[in-house]
């Protein structure tokens, strides 16, 4: 075991109350495992923080009133280390602040006038019945979000007057600048029983934590540009599409113009340089291109259209990324024939099969049965083994008009987002995926419940948060 | 003056844990070894009535309490029913000796 230790930075701790219980996880960031920790684990974590060895560790635990065997609080240390979820010493620094693939802001000085370029012709508006605060196994905020948060009045769980269990680190075990909310049957904590955000209501919009008033914005650093576009994750990005121009919101305020006006804490997703276009195995990418030129390709291809279906285009645009011309015009969008589609995207909607069966399967295991992402992941699941078990071809025949205009919009709004070139994976694979959890969406819309919200939101948010 | 237990050879850290909670005493200290000096457990009642340390003597292969304050007496006896007490006339005279000038044995007026 580690002679002091501490969460490692890709240890994400949280505290979820599960049918009134509860009950602190901790979410492997890179391997997608899961552990729970009762709430005497949880203080013995929270008592480790790399200062620490085993015997400073037991006398933080007695002063917290939990005073335990020694070795059963090393047990639990060497649990979490053959899990691979501890780490030696004091943090380096503030962590995943800066890196190749994010930056949080303030934007660096030298870029604080790079220009915001947003989604054209979209305005927002959020329907408030926190669909979106019911969906994600993180809500992330700030020490600033918290300190406002408090002075409006911030909900606390039964028998927390000081606020001990609203927030976690968002990363590790040490608490610094960044913390996530508890989750209360997989709702945060500060969402009224009416599902309307508490401090919205008490103390304005402003007083929300900034990535809930930024939400649904994603914003992209294309070098010369912050992109900002919309996650398709909420029934409101979708019902937006509906909304004129005079009743909804921009996506970024329009005061906000350049990097250096973005609020502190957003998330910019950097992307990368040269961009990494195809590939013959998922983590070796073959083939790149200049971010500038493929920047301006996907401009292009914004500007000419991409034909009337969002699941074609996105095939065509991976087809073309894979041919030896990429880049150099904006392809020709003829339809692909149902069968060839299907073959093309099979392997995608197995993917998703088998991991949102798998997250359905985590989620089972300890999250309530009223706990959304729970009933998302299952239904997501389900869906995608039915498509695969009936095969693709089916499902992409004759989806309704609405669904379509759904899909494109996401389409665009992955586009001119950069979303394809930031998802972790080479630009073509990353259509093909969006082009797969299209399918599965349409399939969704079909089996669903209506309870679990637009099918293609529901999609867009369980693959990103499973 | 402190009173002083010596604890069976066979009493082991989740004993003495054990004993500790037992006996309603809180952890307030962990000494490590260092030459020179041996390891040590600190305890204490809540109210500080009673303050315990448990001290590792590996170099004399002697786990003893040394117990001190006014509730010494009911915190001994708490001990002595989870642990046990090892008969201070089965220790060597010199170690013994040298315990009791400090303390006086539990049990033995």
């Amino acid at each position: 075991m580690t002679l002091r230790p501490r969460l490692a930075e890709h240890a994400l701790l949280r505290r979820h109350v599960v049918d009134g219980k509860d009950v602190v996880v901790i979410h492997h960031a890179l391997t997608g495992a899961l552990v729970t920790l009762d709430e005497r684990a949880a203080t013995f974590v929270g008592c480790a923080d790399g200062t620490r060895d085993l015997d400073g560790i037991t006398l933080a635990v007695a002063r917290a009133g939990m005073f335990e065997r020694q070795s059963e609080i090393e047990a639990v240390f060497a649990a979490l280390d053959e899990h691979g979820l501890l780490a030696e010493g004091i943090e380096p620094g503030p962590v995943m602040l800066r890196s190749a693939e994010q930056w949080m802001t303030p934007a660096e000085p030298v870029r604080a006038d790079v220009p915001i370029e947003a989604l054209s012709g979209y305005r927002f508006r959020c329907d408030g019945v926190g669909a979106c605060c019911s969906q994600y196994a993180t809500i992330a905020l700030s020490n600033e979000d918290l300190r406002r948060a408090r002075h409006v009045g911030m909900r606390t769980l039964p028998g927390d007057e000081d606020a001990r269990r609203v927030v976690l680190p968002l990363y590790g075990g040490v608490r610094t600048e960044r913390v996530a909310m508890t989750l209360v049957d997989g709702r945060c904590l500060q969402l009224d029983d009416d599902r309307r955000c508490g401090l919205h209501v008490r103390g304005g919009e402003a007083a929300k934590p900034t990535a809930c008033r930024m939400y649904p914005a994603t914003i992209a650093d294309i070098g010369t540009a912050l992109r900002a576009s919309v996650a398709v994750e909420c029934d409101c990005t979708i019902s937006s599409l509906n909304v004129a121009p005079e009743e909804g919101a921009p996506i970024v305020p329009e005061t906000m113009r350049h990097a250096g006006d973005l609020p502190l804490g957003i998330a910019v997703r950097v992307v990368a340089d040269p961009v990494a276009l195809m590939s013959a195995s998922p983590n070796a990418p073959s083939r790149f291109g200049p971010r500038a030129e493929v920047v301006a390709w996907i401009d292009r291809v914004l500007d000419e259209g991409f034909g009337d279906d969002a699941i074609n285009a996105c095939v065509v645009l991976a087809r073309a990324l894979e041919s030896g011309d990429a880049l150099v015009s904006v392809p020709t969008f003829a339809p692909i024939g149902a069968d060839e589609l299907a073959g093309e995207l099979e392997g995608a909607v197995a993917a998703i099969a088998r991991d949102m069966t798998g997250a359905a399967q985590a989620a089972d295991a300890w999250r309530s049965e009223r706990d959304r992402t729970r009933r998302l992941r299952r239904a997501i699941a389900s869906a995608a083994s039915a498509v695969l078990d009936r095969g693709l071809a089916d499902t992409l025949l004759a989806p309704d008009a609405a669904m379509l205009r759904a899909e494109l919009f996401a389409l665009r709004a992955a586009l001119f987002g950069m979303h394809v070139l930031t998802a972790g994976r080479p630009a073509a694979a990353a259509l093909r995926e969006l082009a797969g959890r299209f399918v599965v969406a349409r399939e969704l819309a079909i089996v669903g419940s209506k309870e679990l919200g637009h099918p293609l939101a529901a999609v867009m948010a369980s693959i990103r948060g499973a | 003056m402190a009173m002083v237990l010596a604890l069976p050879a066979e009493t082991t850290r989740d004993g003495v844990d054990d004993a500790i909670r037992a006996s309603g005493l809180r952890l307030v200290n962990l000494v490590a070894a260092a030459p020179g000096r041996p390891r040590q457990i600190a305890a204490a009642l809540p109210d500080g009535s009673c303050v315990v340390s448990f001290v590792d003597d590996t170099s004399a292969s002697l786990l003893y309490a040394i117990v001190d304050g006014p509730a010494s007496e009911s915190v001994c006896d708490a001990l002595a029913r989870s642990l046990g007490v090892r008969d201070w006339r089965s220790l060597d005279a010199p170690i013994r000796d040298a315990l009791f000038a400090a303390a006086q044995p539990w049990g033995h007026k």
